[in-house]
């Protein structure tokens, strides 16, 4: 059931593996660096591939669960990891909006804060995603006038 | 604040699929798209409730985008809605992952489709930096405050680069936010939702 790269082992290490991703799908990467890719069963080329694709393709960018579940696994696998990314992310949704519901007054204290909360945390996120991208001088003249054309919007 | 609302499970899951189907980026990329379909188009959240589950998101163990889906879902239609919306969020994009891993080969990004992989990367920066600006802008306070909220996201801004967890940047973003830009006025929330 749990043999390595099973549907049983994608099945658990996904749904385990949510409880490291606070904030982001980044904490998929490393456990399954250690898992699947050091112990062979999936090839580094093809992990990368998956990352990159799911930059490409529309919605969240965790699409690359479901291509190393599809790698792993085939069409099952695929279903089988999205399903351990859907369990996880019900479950804590709705322990945090009951948690949220019995704090409603410390709600309403952070609600002014909230949008220059989001702006800090989205500026780092524009920065993550710029930093490893070798970005030349036009690279950087294209973010302006994507980021100008947004603001003016 | 966070009471489920009778929206049917069908009616979330179309709308999460369109947003999942054309939206780019992750999700502080898309928080104009989300703002306009679910609060100016269909109308279940206001636009503050939708700001605060953006950072919510960020406490749920999960990616933050299916988390954010799952909390509207969940406010808006319970445990059905809640699914739905997940589902409905991730189909378009884990279908197109797994149908490129079928079809194409890895070498792909790094020979024909480099150009691309490049241009979309640049695009998704610019939105996200656009996207913070409009975050700042439409915050409803004070000059004053403004000016406290701004040093408030460089703040931010500054310590993930350092190193700081995402988490543990949202957590003390709140307290700071809590205490240091008070409601002016007791109507600070609606103004912002008139906005």
């Amino acid at each position: 059931m749990t043999a390595p790269g099973g549907l049983g082992d994608i099945f658990l290490v996904i749904l385990l593996t949510s409880l490291l991703s606070f904030g982001g799908g980044n904490g998929y990467i490393p456990v399954m660096q250690a898992r699947w890719i050091e112990t062979g069963l999936l090839d580094p080329a093809l992990f990368s591939f998956v990352l990159g694709l799911s930059y490409l393709t529309p919605g969240p960018k965790s699409g690359f669960i479901a291509g190393v579940g599809y790698y792993l696994a085939g069409i099952p696998g695929a279903l089988v990891a999205a399903l351990a990314v859907v369990i996880p992310t019900c479950l804590g949704a709705a322990g945090v909006s009951y948690a949220a519901k019995s704090m409603e007054k410390i709600v309403s204290l952070v609600t002014p804060s909230s949008g220059f909360i989001l702006a800090g945390l989205i500026a780092a996120a524009a920065w993550g995603t710029a930093a490893p991208m070798n970005l030349s001088p036009l690279h950087l003249a294209g973010i302006a006038v994507v980021a100008v054309l947004v603001m003016w919007r | 604040m966070l009471e489920p609302r009778p929206v049917n499970a069908r009616r979330i899951f179309s709308l999460f699929l369109k947003v999942g189907a054309t939206t780019f980026g992750g999700m502080w990329a898309s928080t104009q798209k989300l703002e306009k379909a679910l609060v100016t188009r269909a109308g279940w959240l206001k636009r503050h409730e939708l700001q605060n589950l953006f950072v919510v998101s960020t406490l749920v163990p999960a990616p933050k985008f299916t988390s954010l889906g799952a909390l509207v879902g969940f406010k808006t239609g319970g445990w059905f809605g809640s699914v739905a919306a997940v589902a409905g969020l991730i189909l378009p994009g884990y279908v197109a992952v797994v149908a490129a891993a079928a079809v194409f080969r890895p070498d792909l990004l790094e020979g024909p489709l480099e150009p691309l992989n490049i241009a979309v990367g640049v695009a998704v920066v610019g939105v996200l930096f656009g996207n913070a600006y409009h975050q700042i802008r439409r915050s409803k306070v004070s000059r004053c405050q403004r000016l406290v909220g701004i040093c408030l996201s460089a703040s931010i801004f500054a310590a993930i680069l350092a190193g700081v967890p995402l988490i543990a940047a949202a957590v003390v973003g709140f307290v700071a936010g809590a205490i240091l830009i008070r409601p002016s006025a007791p109507l600070v929330v609606a103004a912002q939702d008139e906005a």
